[in-house]
Formats: C-alpha cells, structure tokens, sequence
C-alpha cells in the first residue's frame, strides 16, 4: 500500500506483523496524512509530516509544530490501551525529529511507558530499551529505561 | 510480570547489566541487573548453563552484597566434570 511507502521510514520500529495489525481507523488517519503530504497543504496536521523529515523540511517552527501536534496525537492513543504500538510509534518520530529537546525527551518517555503496555514481553522490552537510543547522550532516559526493564522482568 | 522464560529472563537482564555498564556507568542499575540474575538463576535447569550465567553475574556484581552474594551461589553450583 502506498501510505506504507511513504510513511515506512517513520515506522521502522515497527514489524510489518505490527504495522499489518493497525486498524482500519488507524490506516484511514495514516491514509489522509499521506493524502495531505501529496498535495502539499502544510496546514492540516497530516500534511505536516512531510515538512518533518529533515531532508525536506524547510523551517524548524513546521518541525516544532508537527511535533506538538503529533504528540497531541499521541495523547489521543494513551486513553486506548490497545493502542500502544500507534503511540509508540508517534513518539518515536518525536523523539527522532523533533527539534525541542523537551518535546524529544517527553517522546522518548512516553515511549519507555508505553513499552510497557504492549503484550508481547519482547516487544515491550525491546520499546522500552530504545528510547535511550533514540537520545543516547541522556543519563537519565536510560537509567530509567533500564529501570523500568528490570521492573518488565521481575 | 512478563510471560518470559527464565533463559529469556536472564538474557534481557544480562543485556540490560552490560548496557549499563556499557553506558559509561549506571553502577547501581548494573547490580540491580545482576541480583535479578541472581533471583532467576535457580530457575534454570541446566547446571552447566546456570554455572555460566553466575559466572557472569560474579563479573557484573558492582555492591560487596551482590558480589558476595554471587560467589557464595557459584560455590554451590556443582562444576560440570
């Protein structure tokens, strides 16, 4: 499917087992954005994602924008605890490219807190490592991912 | 709390005990790694492998405790012949 071509290298955390598994609601929302990246309207939340890959965006205030809006995405996921592989996923593109250190680190520990919700222990071990990878000059970030693994194990 | 295997238990924290090291140190998440090791080890049923992962867990203790703690279970893990 086209969306996955285009949103592919946001999701490479991902599994395509996981990213088959995203639903119908969650494919029509990646769809519109993908719709809104090809006809160019920055404006619509969707849309802004194109303007946050670093090869292509021309202006941090889109950047930041796309962040906070993605992270408001995100927020929307947290209520559904079905839903954390999509929050994962939102806050991993925050904490890659975002260019606020603060919305970064927020990302990154919503992504340590959300690793935890995903059933699969490995998965969830495996999210919850990566957000010190994600800002691997963070101390803290990985104290924490490390604490919360262990607690994952105990 | 996670539906793991003991083995599966004591990889991810051995991982997370050389991560911690690795990290330039996290000391205390280092020995925290190492006595969940330690608390997983009877678990496992082979004697050959439990006597390699305390070896490891010996080598990543970072508190007199833990490290204690590890060589008193080495001692009393029988050496494959």
């Amino acid at each position: 499917m086209w969306w996955r071509i285009v949103l592919n290298p946001y999701f490479t955390g991902l599994t395509t087992l996981e990213i088959n598994s995203l639903t119908g609601e969650q494919r029509d929302l990646l769809n519109r954005i993908a719709i809104n990246i090809r006809i160019g309207n920055a404006l619509m939340l969707p849309g802004l994602i194109a303007k946050f890959d670093p090869t292509i965006r021309r202006n941090r205030m889109s950047a930041l924008a796309m962040s906070k809006i993605l992270m408001t995405m995100a927020d929307e996921f947290k209520t559904d605890p079905t839903q954390a592989h999509l929050v994962i996923a939102l806050c991993r593109i925050v904490a890659l490219h975002s260019p606020n250190a603060g919305l970064q680190l927020e990302a990154a520990i919503d992504i340590i807190a959300f690793g935890s919700r995903i059933k699969n222990a490995e998965k969830s071990l495996e999210n919850i490592l990566s957000a010190p990878r994600l800002i691997p000059e963070n101390m803290d970030l990985k104290r924490m991912a490390a604490i919360e693994a262990l607690r994952w194990l105990i | 709390m996670a539906n793991l295997t003991p083995e599966k238990k004591v990889q991810h924290a051995a991982v997370i005990a050389s991560y911690a090291r690795a990290a330039g140190g996290i000391p205390d998440i280092q020995d925290k790694a190492t006595v969940v090791i330690l608390d997983i080890v009877p678990q496992l049923s082979n004697p050959s492998r439990r006597h390699d992962v305390l070896a490891f867990a010996q080598s990543h203790a970072v508190n007199s405790a833990t490290q204690t703690r590890a060589a008193k279970m080495l001692a009393l893990e029988p050496t494959a012949s």
